[in-house]
């Protein structure tokens, strides 16, 4: 008997979630890089083990340290088992991972046309020190890297709030100011929850805007950060 | 020269589960020994949507009746937006939706045309053809009819000169889940399915195979529509 079947593709649409993390000498410091591991892989576990989602949710991570790297290549939540801690260590490369961003996200290879446009993380505590302006140039006006969802998170006093303001896209998502590790949980718990309910949705490809959850309202999860301020 | 026409619309998971009505409309009707069909998806973020996909649907019937004279793809497709916009002219953001349409002549002659997402495939003279041009963005975002310019809808002309010709349309709950090098495959499949049952059997075994989609975790609304040359 005839049948459709045979011409559906059996794999989820996939919803991408590409981090851009500093990870810069000035990480090493006060803990930020360990909040910022320890974050990464709380947000990994809860897109792993959601389970009423109408998409695939898939992570990338590009860090900038010395040199611009894809750490971890487009993968599906599910399926990470494990993701080595980001080490810190050198400049700050940031224009590079904009391009290797940028290149990820025009890739249909990797992004397929069915996919929900992808959400892209900027996290930094400090300037560029490479020629930055031709990458952001090439991530905020690609075809299909224009479209994408950015938010940003500047960590400490150093970072360059112009330049996380001028990435981050979301009107209702203006670029968050880690002051402590707890702050930095506390964005990557709302960009889970936007991530999530986004993906929960009918509409996949409507951006949820960032709820923060109250510096105040402490969890379980908080106690494991240090309480030193950046 | 005999002419088939077929079609289905179901709601997808993600609507039934959150109560709402289905956003696509699929409509199918014969019109002077032809066939005029189309199908139409209302946006998901638009609360009134459903509304807006059923009269842009209507809209191609009306428009062939009213128009005797052969005029193109384009024009036709003009007229259609011109007809939906006026229904909804206080405000047509809660109504936004794709179209996509085609009409066959008694004698085999057709014209199709289409805004936004889904997927318009035809094949005449046993040349097989995907008319939808490829997409620049990402799944969902889509161009409208009440947004639409002229430049922007992509629009074909053919004859059905031999049997296993025809012309398929479906929104992007279908298209978005296809294999996309065996799109000839699957038209293939609904045309001999079509050719061996009638409209009414075939419509029954469209909707089974739209309520078993196996893509996993789909959650959008499927509907789709063909017109084929049967013998």
């Amino acid at each position: 008997m005839a049948t459709l079947k045979n011409f559906q593709s059996q794999s989820a649409r996939p919803l991408p979630v590409i981090l851009l993390a500093d990870t810069s000498g000035s990480m090493s410091v006060d803990g930020k890089i360990d909040a910022l591991n320890k974050s990464l892989k709380d947000m990994i576990g809860t897109f792993a083990s959601e389970s009423r989602l109408r998409a695939e949710l898939q992570v990338a991570v590009i860090t900038f340290g010395g040199t611009a790297n894809v750490h971890l290549s487009l993968t599906a939540a599910h399926k990470i088992e494990h993701v080595n801690n980001l080490p810190a260590d050198g400049g700050t490369p940031m224009g590079a991972a904009f391009t290797l961003a940028a290149n990820m996200i025009e890739d249909k290879e990797q992004i397929p046309s069915r996919a929900y446009k992808p959400v892209v993380i900027l996290i930094s505590d400090g300037h560029p020190t490479d020629n930055f302006a031709s990458g952001l140039e090439q991530l905020m006006n690609g075809e299909r890297s224009a479209k994408a969802t950015r938010f940003a998170m500047g960590i400490g006093s150093d970072a360059d709030f112009s330049l996380l303001g001028d990435f981050a896209n979301d009107i209702e998502a203006p670029v968050f100011k880690a002051e402590n590790a707890r702050d930095i949980h506390r964005f990557f718990k709302a960009v889970t929850m936007s991530v999530t309910a986004r993906s929960q949705s009918t509409t996949p490809n409507q951006t949820v805007p960032l709820s923060l959850p109250p510096a105040s309202a402490t969890t379980s999860e908080d106690d494991e950060y240090e309480e030193l301020d950046f | 020269m005999k002419l088939a026409a077929t079609g289905s619309s179901v709601i997808g998971p993600a609507h039934k589960q959150d109560k709402q009505p289905n956003q696509d409309a699929v409509m199918i009707h014969g019109i002077r020994r032809g066939w005029c069909i189309a199908v139409c998806d209302g946006l998901g973020s638009r609360e009134k949507s459903h509304i807006g996909s059923q009269k842009a649907a209507q809209q191609l019937r009306r428009t062939l009746r009213l128009q005797h004279k052969e005029i193109t793809p384009l024009q036709v497709s003009k007229m259609i937006q011109a007809y939906w916009l006026k229904e909804f002219i206080d405000d047509v953001r809660p109504y936004e939706t794709t179209s996509i349409w085609a009409h066959v002549s008694a004698c085999g002659y057709g014209k199709a045309a289409q805004i936004g997402d889904g997927l318009l495939l035809v094949k005449a003279n046993g040349v097989f053809q995907v008319i939808t041009p490829p997409r620049e963005g990402f799944g969902n975002q889509t161009q409208t009819l009440a947004q639409a310019k002229a430049d922007e809808w992509a629009t074909t002309e053919f004859q059905l000169s031999q049997q296993g010709d025809g012309v398929l349309l479906m929104t992007d709950g279908i298209s978005d889940d296809l294999i996309v090098d065996q799109l000839e495959g699957f038209f293939d499949v609904v045309y001999q399915q079509l050719k061996s049952s009638n409209k009414r059997r075939c419509k029954q075994w469209l909707t089974k195979e739209l309520k078993e989609w196996t893509t996993p975790k789909h959650g959008d609304d499927k509907s789709i529509a063909g017109i084929f040359r049967v013998d």
